[in-house]
């Protein structure tokens, strides 16, 4: 893709960098804007109109994509191992969730699922509220976690609901009362998620 | 040829060490260095990618950076120079390079 000016491109090198704090990625893009305007007023001194030289810098500069690209790879950890060690810990709490909604169908309390669920819940808000660091891949899989909670576990269990229900030929009490204290907890931990991606998004 | 992985490595390797040393006499701001390491061909960078490589460096505490304003209402420039943990880092990576130089002279010379 060509350019014709500079906030075009810093707005796509933006959009690339999505998963990096805003501290950091605004500290890189002031750089960034700052070389291009340097370079140009360069190739403005010698008599090129300030369109030509906009478009010149741009073309040559490296591309948005890469540049990106090239800023993670540098900047944060690309150790598969531990990459997918954190990614599972993060998303412990999506798999406690799911845990805790068996107890819907069953229509009573099912206390080996709601443990481990329960243990499960506990190992994320541990890394949640601990974890200094957090690098983009991460950051991603938080976002997704909050989309997950919203968009899965809530008609997943309505879907139990609905199995219990017609299991029993009518609409199980236990499971009713229990399906309320579900999304009232789903609701909790959207919005513990929501608190917490804001800080660490523009921290 | 195109350059293969050994080449990237080793010319991607000296360009953070020259970064390290040429802030290391005086700050330097990053168009400046692109600037300095394209005049030499064996040290040629795509604008731009000098960034990372220098945020990385900031983010290890080995080069410390500050902005200044320019006159005649130019840009402003973020100036990058060696901290004291820099300082030694870029010896130890001197002597880990000139003992390496060494090394693999000493054995072609053997040959």
């Amino acid at each position: 893709m060509s350019y014709s000016n500079i906030n075009e491109y810093i707005s796509d090198l933006k959009k690339y960098l999505n998963n990096v704090s805003n501290k950091e990625k605004n500290s890189f893009l002031n750089e960034i804007e700052a070389h291009l305007i340097e370079k140009i007023n360069e190739l403005k001194k010698k008599n090129l109109s300030d369109d030509i030289a906009t478009r010149e810098v741009l073309a040559n500069f490296e591309n948005p994509e890469k540049l990106a690209q090239e800023y993670i790879n540098e900047n944060y950890d690309n150790d598969p191992f531990k990459n997918s060690t954190s990614i599972y810990l993060i998303n412990s709490g999506l798999v406690g969730l799911g845990f805790l909604a068996i107890s819907i169908v069953r229509g009573e309390f099912d206390w080996a699922s709601i443990t481990l669920g329960t243990l499960l819940i506990l190992t994320f808000l541990i890394v949640l509220f601990t974890k200094k660091i957090w690098n983009p891949i991460e950051i991603r899989t938080l976002s997704l976690n909050l989309k997950i909670f919203l968009f899965l576990h809530v008609p997943v269990s309505t879907l139990l609901f609905w199995i219990a229900a017609k299991m029993n030929n009518g609409i199980v009490m236990f499971s009713l009362y229990y399906i309320i204290i579900y999304w009232f907890v789903l609701s909790i931990f959207a919005l513990i998620v929501k608190i917490k991606l804001n800080k660490i998004k523009y921290e | 040829m195109d350059a293969d992985k050994w080449e990237l490595q080793l010319r991607k390797g000296i360009i953070e060490l020259v970064i390290m040393l040429l802030v290391s006499k005086k700050p330097l701001y990053g168009y400046q260095i692109t600037q300095t390491l394209n005049n030499i061909p064996q040290l040629q960078i795509s604008d731009g990618s000098i960034y990372p490589i220098l945020k990385r460096l900031e983010k290890n505490k080995w080069l410390y950076s500050f902005w200044e304003e320019t006159e005649r209402g130019g840009p402003r420039r973020k100036y990058y120079e060696l901290t004291n943990i820099g300082e030694e880092v870029l010896s130890e990576r001197f002597n880990i390079f000139n003992q390496s130089v060494e090394v693999v002279n000493s054995l072609k010379g053997d040959e």
